[in-house]
């Protein structure tokens, strides 16, 4: 088995002459990965290609090392997958549901009600497990959906648009949730939004997508720190008397309030120090500037140029 | 209390085969059109099949009484329009809910194949669709030798005949209602095109029959044809002006046919949601 989780080499893939993906390739290890991008980026594309249900029109696309199109169900077996849109049969109950799902993966029947019950606990679905999914509100049939990915207990979950029509508590519900599975260890996420907030703090990889193509894909935490080599000095004190030491010590700090911004190379902060010290000034924070991901999504949008379409 | 999330061992369980899974959507299948109006057909294509043959065989026997006396029901139309009933009350939502819910999305995204999702699908069907076209034919021969009025050797024969044709039309019908049922979203669009096409064929076949006299237009009928190869099965005399067999090859070629429909159809939607 390979050691990357996933391995997506050259993958374009056309719906009808437009093009859902085009050119795509990364790899990434195992972890939670963050799969971002508007809508009609091809998040989803790319998830139904991971999963062999539809085949790309050129390239090749691995899981665990196994090939989308020649061994799906070795990657289907290993993958639990939470669509985005509704997709529960309304005429079964939570229980009835999440057991045949876990069925259809290849579970012993007995496993699969045993385990149903299981993970329709965690999710907080124990007491309405026996009702019919039609009664169901949209938070809880998301946590049904959540409960079909989990409930074979595959190494991987494709978790597209978790969050989606979800009111403000639902979605922090729902976010301690996925921090929970991701918690529990050996498994890896890939969590497809648009909403950037539901990224950052939940993920450690990302993949960022617009319009088919790949805009940035590697470590989180890599991408996100400041490439301006910006830092930042919160402070206590006379803003003026300290901008104007700090241009004394030969930096251009950038004044809002009580926070700096500086430039300056690895060792600078020695210049910083002195300029406190000379005006009797309180650091409170230094720190290199980090971007948060809808910074990022925004700088790869503005610098990305795409031809035009014929 | 805390709620702990659940921990596996994925790999201390032996994960069942393709068949166990096929299994599973056969199971969910024959539940889910086990409704008021499946049970109904079923209780009427019983009691009205078996009692027509034990009034031919065991109550007003004309004697001597055959294999012939078995092929009552299946020589009219009362017999697949009671087939018909129940394809449409079983098949039409069969493939068509789990388009308009998009949970095929779910069914394809996991370990099996489309062939295994239609296999289990069809199995659902035809357990239905075969109970109305073999069940009653089989219990009526039972119940005809317990009661004496025919032979072992004979209610085994009309048995026999009972499946094989019972098999045919079932073969048939299920790929009708995989087929319609595939085509649309709306369960009650695919029960109407199952009448409408079946019912329409037997009306313009009659009607090109009536006008033309062409001996071959009533093979184009479904029905006519089941009654050529219930004729033939069950040896009623003085049926000798058709060919049995191609009735035969034409009905299983359409059943044939209509599966592989299904398949290229879902073969399509398979990016439903995209």
């Amino acid at each position: 088995m390979a050691a990357s989780l996933l391995d997506v080499d050259q993958v374009s893939k056309s719906f009808g002459g437009q093009d859902a993906l085009v050119g795509l390739s990364a790899q990434l290890a195992p972890g939670t990965i963050a799969l971002v991008g508007p809508n009609g980026a091809g998040k989803t594309t790319l998830l139904r290609l991971l999963l062999g249900m539809i085949p790309p029109t050129t390239g090749t696309l691995r899981v665990f090392g196994y090939d989308s199109r020649l061994q799906p169900l070795s990657i289907r077996e290993r993958v639990g997958y939470m669509p985005e849109h509704d997709c529960l049969i309304p005429t079964m109950t939570a229980i009835g549901f999440v057991s045949f799902m876990a069925r259809l993966s290849g579970l012993p029947k007995e496993v699969a009600i045993g385990r149903a019950h299981d993970v329709l606990q965690f999710v907080g679905l124990r007491e309405e497990r026996y009702r019919k999914l039609k009664e169901f509100s949209v938070g809880m049939r998301q946590r049904v959906k959540l409960a079909q990915a989990l409930v074979h207990d595959p190494p991987l979950c494709f978790l597209d648009e978790p969050t989606a029509g979800l009111d403000p508590q639902g979605r922090d519900e729902m976010l301690a949730l996925l921090r929970a599975v991701r918690n529990l260890g050996n498994r890896s996420l890939i969590l497809s939004t648009h909403l950037l907030p539901d990224v950052e703090g939940l993920c450690d990889q990302i993949l960022m997508l617009d319009g088919g193509r790949l805009l940035a894909a590697g470590p989180l935490a890599t991408l996100l720190a400041g490439s301006d080599g910006t830092t930042v000095v919160r402070f206590r004190g006379d803003a003026d008397r300290f901008g104007a030491a700090l241009r004394d010590h030969g930096l251009a700090p950038k004044i809002v309030g009580n926070e700096a911004r500086v430039e300056f190379r690895d060792g600078g902060s020695r210049e910083v120090f002195q300029a406190a010290f000379d005006t009797q000034t309180e650091i409170r924070y230094l720190g290199r500037s980090v971007r948060t991901v809808e910074d990022l999504f925004l700088s790869l949008l503005d610098s990305a140029a795409y031809p035009e379409a014929p | 209390m805390s709620i702990a999330p659940p921990r596996y061992a994925a790999e201390s369980i032996v994960r069942v085969g393709r068949g166990s899974r096929i299994a599973a959507i056969f199971e969910r299948e024959v539940g889910a059109r086990a409704g008021v109006g499946t049970w109904l057909v079923v209780a009427f294509a019983f009691l009205s099949n078996i009692l027509v043959l034990l009034i031919r065989i065991v109550i007003f026997p004309s004697e001597p009484v055959g294999l012939s006396a078995f092929s009552t029901p299946y020589g009219g139309t009362l017999w697949p329009l009671e087939i018909l009933l129940v394809t449409a009350a079983t098949g039409a939502g069969s493939i068509a809910e789990d388009l308009a819910s998009r949970s095929i999305t779910l069914y394809l995204s996991r370990p099996i194949h489309l062939v295994d999702y239609l296999g289990g699908k069809a199995a659902g069907l035809a357990f239905w669709i075969g109970l109305v076209a073999m069940g009653p034919g089989v219990v009526a021969a039972i119940m005809a030798a317990a009661l004496g009025g025919v032979s072992a050797s004979i209610a085994l024969s009309a048995i026999l005949a009972c499946v094989g044709l019972g098999l045919l039309a079932t073969a048939f019908f299920t790929g009708l209602a995989l087929a319609l049922s595939a085509w649309t979203a709306r369960a009650l669009y695919a029960g109407v095109a199952i009448f409408g096409l079946i019912l329409g064929l037997e009306i313009s076949v009659l009607a090109i029959w009536g006008t033309t006299g062409n001996a071959q237009i009533p093979y184009l009928s479904v029905f006519v044809d089941l009654q050529n190869v219930a004729y033939y099965v069950f040896q009623s005399p003085g049926i000798t002006s058709t060919y049995p067999g191609l009735s035969a090859v034409y009905v299983g070629a359409a059943g044939a046919f209509l599966i592989l429909l299904t398949w290229l159809r879902l073969e399509r939607v398979e990016v439903v949601g995209e």
